[in-house]
């Protein structure tokens, strides 16, 4: 054996005649051995590269400063090898790099350290399958010489600052658990086998990085430069000494870890880009210098200075650096991120730390493979067990319900009884409106709806009443199920959502209040983003028939809702654009701009129309004071308060949390549209967070949206996120290791059920705290033997605690009732009139403690009782605002006798009052009812000598001679007539009507309403017909389709909006 | 979308953070609007309607014809007023009453109805309601309450042989109050079985015999609760032959406790009583110290600091110092006009009354009692100056603040306003007391005027009516 001279290898190397084959052309191989020549392994390993089953394997041996000429002992381990000494003492790469120049016409070169000794197989394989993977370099499974069945490496990550990383324990025993071919960040030379043109065009090692990052430093750049880096575990290696014992020996000294910390500051300096270099350089000194401190507390003083000297000697030669740093970006035709992706996370060295000492590693990887194989058998499990959480769920909102679905509802608030079918109608078809003092206003529809419930239901308005108010959860629940239907095959997704909203308190709240108006756009609001979602979609088999013909249901639909929820709470009809203009400010997150637009448009324009189904009503909003749209004086919440949907005795806790954590899961772990509708969900729950919480900041004494409603939006995109958040768990998270998105997931299932706890704790009663004697049950003696004429009650308190719709002087609430206690006629009242004013003015001018008249005052009014209420109900429901303002005035008038005092409540009678409908005979001079100043007028007035008629239907006996009182509030639309003939009107007290008689005889009173009102209100109905109609129309036909599909054709599927996705 | 997922989870937990740091919306709800106090313990003038609330006087001692009301309307337009009486036999009488603009009508307590509270409502003008006695050696004019209250104070008070103490307590509503009353005596605290949640009717009155209760002793502090309801308390007291000499000293309570109080248009006669009650009704001792000014001088008279125990009531002389008790006697030379401070350390809550008994020009006694005011006012209103036998009637002006004030006088009858030269501008340095005549009215035949004082600073103020054989001491209405 004698050295050769290299040029000579390459024709050599070419071919080779195998007999009667024909010959095979085979990309040559030079094996590269880098030597000492001092190792008791480097006849072994030259042995195993000759018995190679490779035809075209060439060996070259590369002398670095043997002491004796190695070229003796190559020659009698392996004959054809050829032998080069090169520089003595020169470095790993340096030695290596020689093939740059020595080496022609290879194809691969085959880098080894020379106690490496390869299986027979092992370059063939590697060759193999670095163009099965159009590899640039391919590593092979290293294992322990001594003890095969230990690995020593498959392949090397790194973290982000260039700290090499192998993942295997010490000791770790193959069982083919690594024996995939994967793309590794890197391959030790121990084996390494690169292309040679790469080799060439990386301009081979580069030796400034060597000790310790020379392999790392070849294999980045090979990456930046396109090159894939793979480990082909099944061509194996055995190595005399691991890797890691080496690298740990090597760092045994202060100068060689000055050495291998110059080598990898000056790997990351060259391999990053400059904006990375921003966060990594600092961050890796930052690591280096606590291990620096900690070296430097332990007495390790040399080590301590030989990492600052390392970052030191690495910016020595700037110019070399940038000179280097330029050569490997030239290459680059990759992004940083795409080469991230192969390295860990955090600190190597901790990691390794955690490895070597704790076997975390081990754990990790168990916890890991548990947790897949977990998430998997779960994945299985949960396809069987959303009928039992569905049940679940179903069992505890109707449990919760039982007692307002089969009892009477505690009238708290707006849960006022409903009136027959024929008293809701003819409040619905009236023109004139009987709330407070009056007022020319039609009546919401509400009143209609009621009527036909009522009807349907065999003229049993209150199990109407119960229904609906009993019913509201039970539907919001199913309509949040039914939601996302469109975004799962599984029912799961489904029953999260409805479990996130059925826990959600504001229902509960929304009850305990007696918020009716809230309550039902809970339970219409999932519903309502639902036909939002679907007029979205646009799916790829629907022809433009079928397109516009789903489009119009799903806005009729909008439509529909829009007007049932606004008619019960006016500001319900902003709901569906509020959803529409969330999407849109969601537009630079999830993108699909002109699709939302659309929808917006296409949503504005069926609230229009909903506005529209609710005429003439909804006109008579357009200039209505704030109480009237529903906004009263209320204490501001606080944030955490709001986020966590605390607005009443429901959601104290820490449960509620859970349903923000459990919606929180899909913006983590989401993708495609499962993302774009949970982004769009909280801008929603967002936007309703901020109107539920601003407003109350800002200005703290104005008047404000009941919490309840305006949270139901939040509280619907929550449960729809959440929902989003199971369907993504479900389909999504297998695609992720074991990490903080399953902690997380197990936290937000850990708050979703908590909040489900949280609702079933509730539901021990039955009524979610809506219990005991309210105060029309408590105060029904009033509507006892009522007295001719008829008479009010006025209730005065905090707005939101009293049983009808109230308005306010100042902040102080009052409303009145007709003849006793009232129903739900009470409500929806109509807004401020003049003579509303009149007498809110009375009632500060009593709270200011400028009269000791006030039953004087309010007798016009026909005003019998006064009744001060500090909490919504005699012994439950919630406390109203300090109003002891107006309870000590109304307990220092002269002419209030205290009648009855509750534990919340005092009801005074009014020594003077006057019936609604009263004969003041011609004797009588003290009702100076000619006055035009109302209170001048009536302060004086004495009720003597006044006498109450009876005027059903409008209709009195004989009266008179004298002047008839009719305590509406004063508008010439009032027509007297007796006999057929006319009574002239005129005001009395200056706020009410007045009609003088001049004999004695029946008068028929009537309110003469505007003819264009009833026909704007016939008109609306017409419009209710028509839209129901082609509402079933559209859903028939959507049904068909669904029929013929089932018949055999193709189901839509999946449901969602792919084309959202794709966007 | 990866970093727009990343951004968009920034930017809404950035938008909770924010939240948070803004604020947690625990800024307090607006504090209700509240009836505008006065701050005074004085009866007030509102600016229109008003209800006045006139306990009288005890039956037993006074018969109602020798009762006096009068209605001064100080207003441009002419006033109704509804009176309406509470008799005590349980039969109300109402009785309208116009009141011409910027004159005064008195009438007989009889022609309102027999004897009871008066409830009087005025509708339009400025009127100032006032009740009194007017009988042989007994005068008394005192403005009526125009609020109730749930608490009255009474410091002054005393039971020996010859001295009935009486109280008068008004429920003028609908509906009916519940009382405690309190005795605070030389003797110790005494709650009186009857006493307690004591029914007051609903438009009724309660006469209390104080001094059957608290059987002579020389000092009765008393305090009136209303559990329930809220009333108005007058105390009456009747000075016989037995004790010195008749007399009778009315005056309307405190509705609340105070820990300063001032006492002017003092005094310092020979042969005088002349003391200042003070009652501890605080929850602990009180450290009080007694001030009297000399009027002229501007200079302080040698205080007197006193331990009242919780629950204790005093009495301090003031002059005529010559063998009492030296630890409760203020030394005041004869002759001088003095203002009285009366202050307890620490806050605690008392009740200072001054009560005397001189010797007038007719030879007769004059009894006269008054509570300290607490709060200086710019604008006061007397419904009466000069009833027909009056001798002399004048105002004690004192200004606490560190300013000189300005003070007006006018009178009110007959239709006019009359502003004498020599009470215009009266200038008050700071600190200052001065006691302005009031002259009789030459208009008209009724001489008696309402006399309305407004000041550049807020002053306290006392006026005083000496007639033939009596006095009367009372503060002013306050004119809102």
């Amino acid at each position: 054996m004698e050295t050769i001279d290299p040029d000579s290898i390459n024709a050599e190397l070419l071919e080779r005649d195998d007999g009667d084959e024909p010959p095979q052309v085979v990309p040559p191989v030079v094996a590269v051995v880098v030597t000492t020549a001092d190792g008791p392994w480097f006849e072994e390993s030259l042995a195993a590269l000759g018995a190679q089953d490779y035809p075209a394997l060439s060996v070259l041996v590369l002398d670095s400063g043997s002491a004796d000429d190695p070229t003796d002992r190559v020659a009698a381990a392996l004959p054809g090898a050829f032998v080069r000494r090169c520089e003595p003492g020169a470095s790993f790469a340096a030695t290596a790099n020689d093939v740059l120049a020595s080496v022609e016409g290879a194809v691969f070169l085959l880098f080894s350290h020379d106690d490496v000794a390869l299986d027979p197989d092992a370059v063939r394989l590697m060759v193999e399958e670095a163009y099965r993977s159009n590899a640039g370099i391919v590593g092979p499974k290293v294992v322990d010489h001594d003890q095969p069945d230990v690995l020593v490496e498959v392949g090397m990550a790194v973290d982000h600052y260039g700290v090499p990383f192998s993942g295997l324990e010490p000791g770790e025993v193959d069982q083919e658990q690594h024996d995939g071919v994967r793309d590794v960040f890197f391959v030790s030379h121990t084996a390494m086998l690169v292309r040679a043109d790469l080799f060439h065009e990386l301009g081979g090692f580069d030796t400034l990085t060597d000790p310790g990052a020379d392999d790392i430093d070849l294999c980045w750049r090979a990456r930046l430069a396109g090159a894939r880096v793979i480990v082909a575990p099944a061509a194996r290696a055995r190595e005399g000494t691991s890797v890691d014992a080496e690298r740990a020996a090597r760092r045994h000294t202060p100068a060689e870890l000055r050495s291998e910390v110059r080598s990898r500051v000056r790997l990351l300096c060259k391999s990053y880009s400059a904006l990375a270099l921003l966060w990594v350089l600092p961050v890796a000194f930052l690591l280096d210098s606590l291990e620096a401190l900690g070296l430097l507390l332990t007495g390790r003083f040399a080590k301590s200075g030989a990492i600052v000297s390392g970052w030191c000697t690495a910016f020595a030669h700037p110019r070399d650096l940038r000179r280097a740093r330029a050569g490997a970006q030239r290459l680059r035709r990759v992004d940083d991120g795409d080469v991230r992706d192969l390295m860990i996370r955090g600190s190597a060295r901790v990691r390794r730390f955690m490895i070597e000492r704790v076997h975390a590693g081990e754990r990790f990887a168990d916890v890991s493979s548990r947790t897949r194989l977990r998430v998997d058998d779960a994945r299985g499990r949960v396809r069987r067990a959303p009928a039992i959480v569905a049940t679940v769920v179903a069992l505890v909102v109707l449990v919760g319900v039982r007692g307002l679905l089969t009892g009477h509802v505690t009238e708290v608030g707006w849960f006022r009884s409903w009136p027959g079918v024929g008293n809701a109608w003819s409040t619905f078809s009236g023109s004139w409106r009987t709330t407070l003092m009056g007022a020319p206003r039609p009546a919401s529809p509400v009143f209609a709806l009621m009527s036909v419930f009522s009807a349907v239901l065999l003229d049993h308005p209150g199990l109407a009443h119960s229904l609906v108010v009993g019913g509201a959860l039970p539907l919001g629940t199913f309509g949040a199920y039914r939601l996302l239907r469109r975004f799962s095959s599984a029912a799961l997704p489904g029953v999260a959502a409805a479990a996130a909203y059925a826990a959600n308190p504001i229902a509960r709240n929304a009850i305990w209040r007696g918020e009716l108006g809230p309550l039902v756009c809970f339970a219409l609001a999932p519903f309502l983003l639902g036909a939002f979602v679907r007029l979205t979609e646009s799916a790829d088999d629907e022809n433009g028939s079928d397109l516009r013909r789903r489009r119009a249901h799903c806005l009729i639909t909008i439509a529909l809702l829009t007007a049932i929820a606004g008619c019960f709470w006016p500001p319900a009809i902003l709901l569906a654009p509020a959803i529409a203009v969330a999407c849109c400010v969601a537009i630079p997150v999830v993108g699909s701009a002109r699709k939302t637009f659309v929808a917006l448009a296409g949503t504005a324009a069926a609230a229009l129309a909903g506005i529209v189904l609710l005429a003439p009503w909804s006109l008579s909003l357009l200039s209505a004071d704030a109480a009237t749209l529903g906004a009263q004086p209320r204490d501001p919440l606080t944030l955490a308060a709001v986020l966590h949907f605390h607005t009443g005795r429901a959601g104290a806790g820490l449960a509620s949390w859970g349903i923000l954590a459990a919606g929180f899961v899909p913006l983590a772990i989401a993708t495609g549209p499962r993302f774009v509708w949970a982004a769009r969900a909280w801008v929603l729950a967002v936007l309703s967070f901020g109107l539920a919480w601003l407003p109350g900041r800002i200005s703290p004494g104005a008047s404000t949206l009941a919490p309840e409603g305006v949270l139901v939006a939040a509280a619907i995109g929550l449960a729809f996120a959440a929902g989003l958040g199971v369907a993504a768990v479900l389909d999504d998270l297998r695609r992720f290791h074991f990490g903080w998105r399953q902690v997380m997931m197990v936290v937000a299932g850990a708050g979703l059920f908590l909040a489900v706890v949280g609702l079933a704790a509730d539901t021990t009663s039955g009524r979610f705290g809506l219990h005991g004697e309210d105060w029309p049950t408590t105060l029904s003696w009033m509507s006892e033997n009522p007295p001719s004429g008829g008479f009010r009650v006025l209730w005065v308190g905090d707005p939101t605690i009293l049983p009808a719709d109230a308005k306010t002087a100042g902040d102080i609430g009052f409303a009145t009732t007709r003849d006793g206690i009232g129903d739900a006629r009470a409500l929806w009242a109509a807004d401020e009139q003049h003579a509303d004013r009149v007498l809110a003015d009375m009632l500060t001018s009593a709270s200011a403690g400028t009269t000791e008249r006030l039953g004087h005052l309010l007798a016009p009014a026909g005003i019998r009782y006064v009744v001060f209420l500090e909490r919504a109900a005699p012994k439950s429901g919630p406390f109203g605002r300090d109003e002891s303002a107006i309870g000590d005035a109304l307990a220092r008038q002269l002419d209030l006798t205290l009648s009855r005092v509750e534990e919340s409540g005092v009801v005074y009678d009014n020594e003077a009052w006057m019936p609604m409908h009263a004969l003041v005979p011609p004797s009588a001079n003290d009702v100076h009812y000619t006055d035009a100043e109302p209170q001048e007028a009536a302060v004086q007035s004495e009720a003597n000598g006044v006498v109450g008629v009876d005027a059903p239907g409008g209709s009195t006996a004989a009266v008179g001679p004298g002047t008839l009182l009719w305590s509406e509030a004063a508008n010439g639309g009032w027509k007297a007539s007796t006999g057929g003939n006319p009574v002239a009107r005129q005001d009395a007290f200056g706020w009410t009507n007045a009609f003088p008689l001049t004999a004695n005889a029946p008068v028929h009173v009537h309110y003469d309403g505007s003819a264009v009102a009833s026909l704007v209100r016939l008109f609306a109905i017409v419009l209710w017909l028509v839209a129901i109609a082609l509402w079933v129309v559209t859903r028939r036909r959507r049904a068909a389709r669904r029929g013929g599909e089932s018949a055999g054709e193709v189901p839509e599927q999946p449901a969602v909006d792919l084309t959202v996705a794709a966007e | 979308m990866k970093s727009r997922r990343f951004l968009f989870i920034v930017v809404l937990v950035a938008l909770v953070a924010v939240g948070l740091a803004v604020g947690n919306g625990s800024s307090a709800a607006p504090e209700h609007v509240a009836v505008p106090a006065s701050g005074t313990n004085a009866s007030a003038l509102a600016s229109s309607n008003t209800v006045w609330f006139c306990p009288g006087a005890p039956a037993k001692v006074y018969p109602a014809s020798a009762g006096r009301v009068t209605l001064s309307n100080i207003g441009d337009a002419a006033a109704e007023a509804d009176v309406t009486d509470l008799a005590d036999d349980g039969t109300p009488t109402h009785t309208q009453l116009r009141v011409p603009a910027d004159s005064v009508v008195t009438r007989p307590r009889d022609a309102f109805g027999g004897p009871g509270a008066l409830t009087v409502e005025t509708f339009g003008g400025r009127v100032v309601v006032e009740e009194g006695i007017t009988a042989s050696k007994a005068f008394e004019s005192t403005p009526c309450a125009t609020r109730t209250s749930t608490h009255w104070y009474f410091a002054a008070g005393s039971t020996p042989r010859g001295v009935e103490q009486w109280l008068v307590i008004t429920n003028p509503y609908a509906s009916d109050a519940k009382v405690d009353v309190t005795l605070r005596t030389s003797g110790g605290v005494r709650k009186p079985d009857d006493l307690q949640a004591m029914d007051v009717a609903r438009r009724s009155r309660s006469v209390i015999a104080v001094h059957d209760y608290a059987v002579r002793l020389d000092r009765v502090a008393v305090e009136v609760d209303a559990e329930v309801g809220s009333v108005v308390a007058s105390q009456v007291s009747v000075f016989t032959a037995d004790a010195g000499g008749p007399g009778a000293a009315q005056t309307i309570g405190s509705p609340a406790p105070a820990s300063e109080w001032t006492l002017l248009g003092g005094i310092a006669r020979r042969h005088a009583s002349t003391y200042v009650a003070i009652a501890n009704v605080g929850d602990e001792t009180a450290q009080v110290d007694v001030q009297a000014t000399d009027a002229h001088k501007k200079a302080s008279i040698s205080p007197l600091i006193l331990t009242v125990v919780q629950d204790a009531v005093v009495w301090v002389q003031l002059g005529e110092c010559e063998g009492a008790a030296a630890k409760t006697c203020l030394t005041i030379p004869d002759g001088t006009h003095y203002m009285v401070d009366v202050r307890a350390e620490q806050n605690v809550s008392i009740v200072a009354q001054s009560f005397s008994r001189y010797e007038i020009a007719s030879g007769a006694l004059a009894t006269t009692t008054a509570l300290g005011a607490i709060t200086p006012e710019r604008s006061y209103v007397f419904g009466r100056s000069s009833p027909s036998d009056a001798v002399g009637t004048s105002i004690a002006v004192f200004n606490p603040s560190g300013v000189a004030a300005s003070v007006d006088v006018s009178t009110t009858t007959g239709g006019r306003v009359t502003r004498l030269s020599t009470l215009q501008h009266v200038v008050l340095g700071p600190g200052a007391q001065v006691t302005l005549s009031v002259p009789r009215s030459r208009r008209g035949p009724n001489p008696d005027a309402a006399v309305t004082l407004t000041s550049s600073q807020p002053v306290f103020v006392e006026r005083t009516i000496i007639v033939e054989d009596e006095a009367s001491t009372s503060a002013g209405v306050v004119a809102g």
